[in-house]
Formats: C-alpha cells, structure tokens, sequence
C-alpha cells in the first residue's frame, strides 16, 4: 500500500470520522447559524437600551413622539412585506406562462430566450437597480424615446416594485420550468383523451401537480424582495424598506434600533422559512367545477398566440430591456457628460482622466470583491462538501429535519439583516474578536453563501452511485480513498457548478457588505457610492465591468453543466 | 361499435421515418393487436390514433369520420397507458369521475355510472383510497375503469399489462378481452409480447421499422408467417439455409453436406436459394429411425429441462444446429453427446425465398 493510501486508511477511522463531523457542525453553530440567532440574545441583553432608543427616546418624548423609531420600524416593515406581496403576485402572472412555454413547446430561438432570462440573475443587484432607474427614471430611458421631459417612474416604491420583479423574474421562471416539467405528461394526456381542453387539464392536473412546488418558489421569491438591498438603495430615493432602514441605522451607529429591526427580520424569515417546509405537504386546493364549454374557447390557438405574444412582450419591457439598459447608457455617455453635453465630463473622463482616481479606486475594489468571493467559496466548499455527505449519508433521523433548516437559514434572512448580525456577533458588541473590515466581509459572505454551496452539493450527493462505491470498498479502498479516487472525480463538474455560483452571489451582494465593511469596498458598494455621489457614467462604467465579469462566469458555468 | 382506418399515414421525426405510408382496418368489434419489437411505430401509431402525435401524411377515420383534425379531447376514445397515468391527487372514485365531470353531467348521473364501473371493475372498496395506497393491479383497473366511465367505444391499449408481475398478467389478459367483448367495444392493444398477443388478439398486425408485415388472425400469423421476420418473432423457429431441387411434384431443399427436406409445397423454381423454417415443437428427437428426407441425423450437445418441455440443441451431421422441444412426459428423453433423429413432417415446412440480407431478417430489432 503506498504511504497516501495508508493515511487514509488511518483516517477512515472511526475517532477521526467522528471528529470531522464535529467540525463540521462546528463550523455550521459558529459561522453560520450562529450570528443570525445571536441577535435574539443581543436584543435580550440590551433590551434597555433598545426601548430607550426605539420606544421611549428621550429626546422626543417631550413632544411626544418617544417611538418616533418604532412606527418608522413597523412602517418600513409593512412596506417591505406589500411590496414583497406585490413583487411575487407580478412574477407569477408573467412568469408562469413563460415557464409554461420553455417547458413545454419547441420554438426557434427558445435557447435564446432561455438564456436572455437568465441575464437578471447575472447582473449584480446594484448594477440592475441602477440599469432600472436609467431605464424607467431617467430621461435617457424610457420616457425620453416617448418625448418627455422627465421620467416614467421616479425613486421609490413603483420604481422599487419594478425592480424586484426584473431580478426576480429568473430565479420564479426557472423554478416554475424545473416544476412544470417534472410533470408527468402522460397525465396530461390521459386528461385529453378523457376530453378534457388544454385549458381544464392545466386546471384539473396540471395545477393540482405543481400547487406546491409554485407555493414554495413563491416564498423564495417572497423573500429575496424582502431582504433585497443593493438594488433598491439605488432606486429607493427617500423611501425606506426594512433592509434599507438596517443599513441606514447601521451607518448612523445607532446599534440598538438597528439591532431590533434584524431581530424582527430573522423571525420573519424563520416563519417564512417554516412555512416553506410546510409547503412541501399536502394541501387542499378545490378542483371542483369543469367549465368545458368556456375553457374550451379560451383553448383556442389564437389565444394561446395572444398569450404567447404578451408573455414575450412583458419579458421584454420589464426584465429584458431595463436591465441591459445600463449598455446603451454607456455607450451614449461615453465621451459626454448626462447633465451638459461636455464631451470632457463623460464615462471616459470620469473614469479615467478625472482628479478624483476613480480608475484606481475601481481596481481595488474589483481585487477586493474577487478576493472575498474566492476565499469565502473556497473555505464553503471545504467546509460544505462533508456536511452535504452528513445530511445525506449518515442516520441523523429527527435531526435531518433540523439540520436542514439551519443550513437554510441564512437564504431567507435579508443580507443587510445577517451582515449587521455578523457585525454584533464577531464585533466590539459581541465576542469583540473582529472589527468592520476584509475578514469580517468574508466572514459575513461566506455566512450568506453557505446554503448556496451545500444545497447544490446535496443534490449532487443524492445522485452518486452507491454501487459505485461499494465495488471500491470490496477492491480493498478504505472509505477515504474511496472519495478521492471514486466520489471526487464524479462530483467534480457539481462542486464547480456549486463554486461559480456562489463565486457569483458574492461577487453581487450589496447588502451584507455595506454593514460590515469598514473601509474596504467591493465593486457593488463602490457603484452605489458613486449613484449617490451623482457619478452615474463612472458608475455605468463599473456596473458594465462587473456584469461582464459575471456574465463569462455565467457562460463557464453554462459549459460546466453542458459536459455531462 | 367503432371501426377505425388508417390511410396512407406517414410519421417522420426530423429525418427519422416512424410510421411509413400505413394502410389499415380494425373492424367494428374487434379486439386488434400491434405486435412488434421496441422502436417498430406501433406506440407511435397508436398514439396517432390518439390524436397525441400530429401524422406527417395521412388520414385516421373513426367511425368514418376523418379525425384527422380533431383534437384528442373530441376523438371519443380512451386511452390506457402501461404506467396507469392515474391522477395521484385524486381518489379512485374522482379518478374515474373526471371525464364524466367534463361532460357536465349531473352529480346523480355521474354517481350512478361511477359505481357501475366500479362495480364491473371490482374497484367498489378502493373507491375512496388515493392512488398511493394501491397495487399495481389495483392502478390499472382504475385506469380502465377511467376510460370505461366515459362511454368512449374505442379502447387504445399501451403496453397496459406491461407494468404488471407475470402471473397478473395472464390473469388480466383474460379480464381485458372480456370487459372489451362484454362491453362491445373494439380495442387497439398494444404489445411487444407474441405470447399476449397471441392469447388476446382476434386479428394481429406485426410492425417493423414503421411498417406493417402482415396482418391476420394468431392462427394464421403462427401457421402461415408471411416473412422469415414474423416467423422468426412470433413463435421460436430454426432456419436452415439451402437450394431448392424439384423431384416429380415434391418440392425439396438441399442443405449443404447433401441433407434433404421435403416441404409441403412451394413456388420456388429449382435452383434457387431458399431458407427453411421449422418451428422447434413441431419437430420430434427420436433415437429410432432412419436416416433421410425430414428425418436428419445429429447428436444433442445441449439439454436444458423447462418443466412440461424439455430443450434440446442439436448438431446435425452438416455442422447446421436445430432446437427441439420436446414434451416432458411423452418424448423420448436425451443426455447431451447422444445421437438422435430430428423427424418432421413436411406440412410444418416453410420456405422463404433467400433474403438480401439474411442476418437483418432475423435480428429481433
């Protein structure tokens, strides 16, 4: 036996195996689950001073307005979730029947079409928000191809709502596709042939087959609105949504409110995250009643075409269109400035010639966002490939569901809201190990990308052969070797799927970093910066470098998953 | 009682024909079989029967109206599928409601044709079960029973008893016919069994790379195959290659090392290359008898007990090899390394003209 094949042998054990698993959970209380549920005992321990400061501030108690913050909180709150409601309602209407039309028919040009969806998922949140307001808010957009003078939609809710429809469109149409067409067609035939129209068997067996999958895609979609930041700091205005509200505290220092609000959010997410398993069990949905006659009418070609056509349209005008938007943008203000026409005040100028060294700023920021997306995928990988194994593998019964609802936890939770989390937990409140900075943005990246990692690898795992395996434990490989020689090279493709895509979560996210960056900055903070210091050509020029980088990450990964 | 027609139907999947110019009748009452090996165009044809699959060319009449046209939900048909295609999320009893509930019959009416379906398919105390919760047997009766509610006369039949244990099978064929007769319908079935087919059928249409070989009864099609293919699927038959010699008004064949087979009759002009077919149970192992036409000379180098029939494999003197079964309990029994007789009559004899490509012929494919 060579000396590699007799350490792994050795560390087959039981000791180490036992070991590595309390490691791994280790990681999991400590990094990941650890921060968001701190927030509990935080807002316990200083309860004083949150109800000083949130319900009874003592400067404004004289004139009475004392919970001046609480009726922001709850107000800021309430928004969020009609907004959220109003978001998902959206993306269902146009993005069912587009999941009904990429699952289920051959046309030219369905690649194209697939792919264009996707691009929201790859534009960074801040890029997108920033590509809307263009699009909807500027005179450059929308309202200046139709004449006016100013734009459609100015800052705030209307332009908040759209947003979040845009990036959310890809990630409810992928999973509707995924959902539909796990449908068993057959029985959709067997349905015709018993008579009924394509419209009553959507109805009758179409609908009752994936009630509960377009049930859970929806709290998904819920509540990435929710806790959505990067892109709605930009299109806000002076509007608040509750993510919002946490930034801003955060950035004014006032811990204590800002605390309170992240506890109320990651209760919100836990009962969204709890109503999402639930979900998954059968539930009742009348089908009762068959309108043959009227269904049948409305089966008719010309009004599956109609459909069709405003399917496609609506994909254009709210996803498509506003968010490519930021290229002609930039390509228009290239060498002249969006305010005078001076050719010498343009993307070009500002970036590249201006006093101010934006260019530099931009590199570092660039380093910086590539260093914290390759060290926080790298150490999920290490550290969630053994738990995917855990979940799957070992006889963990009533645990299994547990386990897997703390490895979601972080998905639902506003990003703003577990940044600020990180920053009590690992900071000067907390267990004063860290400050705001590089690490603590790992820190809190790879908080946030965890479930990103160990979901995909799971569902990697679950399809391993376990044949496999036990044809290379009885060729005499000890369980070690059997994972590097066997199960390795089988994952392989998985692992770098998984990768790439928290690669490119990180390489986005707004929110989380924002809270804890101290002096650092990441190319999607840098964007939002240069908005609101009114630098939008420069800012057009960062976004257009970040998406590009994102999109050819998403293209690898497009050709990863094609080798199978 | 329907009858259906196929005209000229034609089905091409991008460069890839299905279905090649089918021409067919299923008459009014009858219980019809699609035969053939996996990938011949029977499903597909039958599927187009449905109005599931969309015929490149061609015609499909039901009744003698052209359906053609006609989408599946207007064609009056049922379809049973080999994996039951039952709606999980309903309970039997709601199962075999839906095609009434379309109908938009009244609540009483659909009551009382439910539980007389129910009753002829012997689904009475599952009525209320979901799917989840029954048998394989239990499933397809329910998804018989959903096609029968309905009042459809065509029944289509796809591979329905192929997800069931072998034992159920046999049963369930009998249970098949039967509500089919019973209820005077005419069925379309299909199957890649000869055995099935051959026990349910009335008339059989053997497919073949989206063609039809011959259609006839199962007597017909086991007695009379029209092809070295349909006599190669349906039933287990030898092949021997030979020359055809005329000797007054007998027709024999010379195989190589001079062994002679008289067949019944043939058109074949002396001279000609032939192929010659003999069932394996309608020859018999003696270790009695002489030497000559139909009675050829070997020795057994293989055994294998079936039970009722015993499997022999035989090395004639020629070097050709020939199976044999040979019933248990009447033949004569042999250990492999004797010498025997394979006696035949010549009445079982066919004779196939050679084909162009003989190893294409047999391939069960």
């Amino acid at each position: 036996m060579r000396l590699l094949e007799r350490v792994e042998k050795r560390l087959s054990g039981r000791r180490y195996r036992t070991a590595g698993t309390v490691l791994v959970l280790l990681f999991l209380f400590v990094f990941i689950v650890g921060p968001p549920l701190s927030v509990f005992l935080m807002v316990v321990k200083n309860w004083g001073d949150i109800y000083a400061t949130v319900f009874a501030d003592p400067f404004f108690s004289e004139v009475g307005k004392g919970a001046f913050r609480w009726s922001m909180i709850q107000k800021a709150l309430v928004r969020s979730l009609e907004i959220a409601a109003i978001v998902t309602v959206v993306d269902l209407i146009i993005g069912l029947p587009m999941a009904l039309i990429l699952a289920r028919y051959e046309f030219r040009g369905k690649r194209l079409v697939d792919t264009l969806i996707d691009l929201p998922m790859v534009v960074p949140t801040a890029a997108l928000g920033f590509s809307l307001y263009l699009f909807w808010g500027s005179v450059d957009g929308l309202s200046g191809l139709l004449g006016l003078k100013t734009g459609l939609a100015s800052r705030g809710p209307l332009l908040i709502i759209l947003t979040h429809v845009a990036f959310s469109y890809p990630y409810i149409v992928r999973s509707l596709k995924e959902i539909i067409g796990a449908v068993d067609r057959n029985l959709e035939y067997a349905a015709r042939t018993l008579g009924a129209p394509p419209l009553t068997v959507f109805r009758t067996v179409t609908a009752p087959l994936i009630k509960s999958g377009v049930l859970a895609g929806s709290i998904l979609c819920f509540t990435r609105s929710l806790g959505e930041t990067g892109a709605t700091i930009i299109v806000a205005g002076a509007f608040y949504t509750a993510p919002l509200l946490v930034v801003e505290y955060r950035q004014l220092l006032m811990i204590p409110p800002a605390a309170f609000l992240s506890m109320i959010l990651v209760s919100i997410s836990a009962v969204l995250l709890a109503s999402l398993r639930f979900s998954a069990e059968r539930f009742g949905l009348p089908i009762k009643g068959v309108w043959p006659r009227t269904e049948r009418l409305l089966s008719g070609k010309n009004q599956r075409r109609l459909r069709d056509l405003a399917t496609l349209s609506l994909f254009a005008l709210l996803v498509l269109l506003p968010t490519s938007f930021i290229f002609v943008y930039l390509f228009k203000w290239w060498s002249g400035s969006p305010y005078t026409g001076n050719p010498q005040l343009g993307a070009f100028y500002q970036v590249f010639l201006a006093p101010d060294k934006k260019l530099p700023e931009l590199w570092s920021s660039i380093v910086a966002s590539f260093e914290v997306a390759a060290l926080s995928t790298a150490i999920n990988i290490v550290a969630g490939l053994p738990m995917a194994f855990i979940l799957v593998r070992r006889n963990l019964g009533k645990f299994k569901g547990l386990l897997d609802a703390l490895i979601d936890i972080p998905l639902t939770i506003p990003t703003s809201a577990l940044g600020f989390s990180f920053f009590l937990f690992w900071g000067s409140q907390g267990l004063s190990l860290l400050g705001p900075g590089f690490w603590m943005i790992i820190l809190v990246h790879i908080g946030f990308t965890y479930p990103y990692i160990v979901r995909p690898l799971v569902a990697v795992v679950e399809g391993l052969d376990v044949h496999m395996e036990e044809a290379s434990r009885t060729l005499g490989a000890s369980p070690l070797t059997v994972f590097r020689t066997v199960i390795l090279p089988t994952m392989k493709q998985g692992i770098l799927a998984a990768a790439i895509m928290s690669f490119t979560r990180s390489l986005g996210e707004t929110g989380a970093t924002v809270v804890v960056m101290g002096l650092t900055r990441t190319v999607p903070v840098l964007i939002v910066q240069w908005v609101e210091s009114l630098a939008l050509p420069a800012a057009a020029f960062a976004c257009v470098v970040l998406i590009t980088i994102s999109l050819a990450l998403l293209l690898v990964l497009r050709y990863v998953l094609g080798w199978k | 009682m329907p009858d259906m027609r196929l005209v000229n139907v034609t089905k091409r999947f991008d460069n890839v024909v299905a279905v090649d110019r089918l021409n067919l009748h299923v008459r009014s009452g009858e219980y019809f079989v699609f035969l053939g090996p996996s990938g011949c165009g029977k499903t597909t044809t039958l599927r187009i029967v449905a109005g599931l699959t969309e015929p490149t060319e061609g015609e499909v009449y039901i009744e003698d109206r052209n359906v053609s046209e006609v989408p599946p939900e207007d064609r009056n048909i049922g379809l049973v599928f080999q994996h039951f295609e039952v709606f999980p999320f309903m309970t039997v009893y709601d199962n075999v409601a839906y095609s009434l509930t379309i109908q938009g019959l009244d609540d009483e009416e659909i009551d009382k044709r439910v539980h007389q379906t129910l009753e002829v398919t012997g689904l009475n105390d599952v009525a209320d079960n979901y799917p989840n919760n029954l048998s394989a047997p239990e499933l397809q009766r329910c998804s018989i029973a959903r096609v029968l509610a309905g009042g459809s006369k065509l029944l289509l039949l796809d591979e329905p008893l192929g997800s069931l244990d072998p034992k159920t099978r046999e049963r369930f064929r009998f249970t098949l016919r039967s509500i089919v007769k019973g209820r005077g319908l005419t069925a379309i079935h299909v199957t890649h069994d000869q055995e099935e087919a051959m026990a349910m059928a009335d008339r059989i249409a053997v497919f073949r790379e989206g063609r039809i070989l011959q259609v006839g009864s199962p007597v017909e099609l086991y007695e009379r195959p029209a092809s070295i293919f349909v006599a190669n699927f349906v039933g287990e038959t030898n092949f021997l290659e030979g020359i055809v010699e005329k000797r007054e008004r007998k027709t024999l064949v010379r195989l190589r090392g001079d062994l002679l087979i008289e067949a019944a009759e043939s058109e074949f002009d002396a001279g000609s290359r032939a192929v010659v077919a003999v069932r394996r149970e309608n020859m018999f192992l003696s270790s009695s008898g002489e030497k000559g036409v139909n009675s050829l000379l070997g020795h057994v180098i293989r055994v294998a007990f079936l039970g009722k029939l015993i499997r022999y494999r035989i090395e004639l003197e020629n070097g050709d090899f020939i199976e044999v079964k040979q019933p248990t309990r009447t033949g004569e029994i042999f250990e492999e390394g004797e010498s025997a007789h394979v006696i035949f009559s010549p009445e079982k004899v066919l004779v196939y003209r050679y084909p162009k490509d003989l190893f294409h012929e047999l391939a069960l494919r």
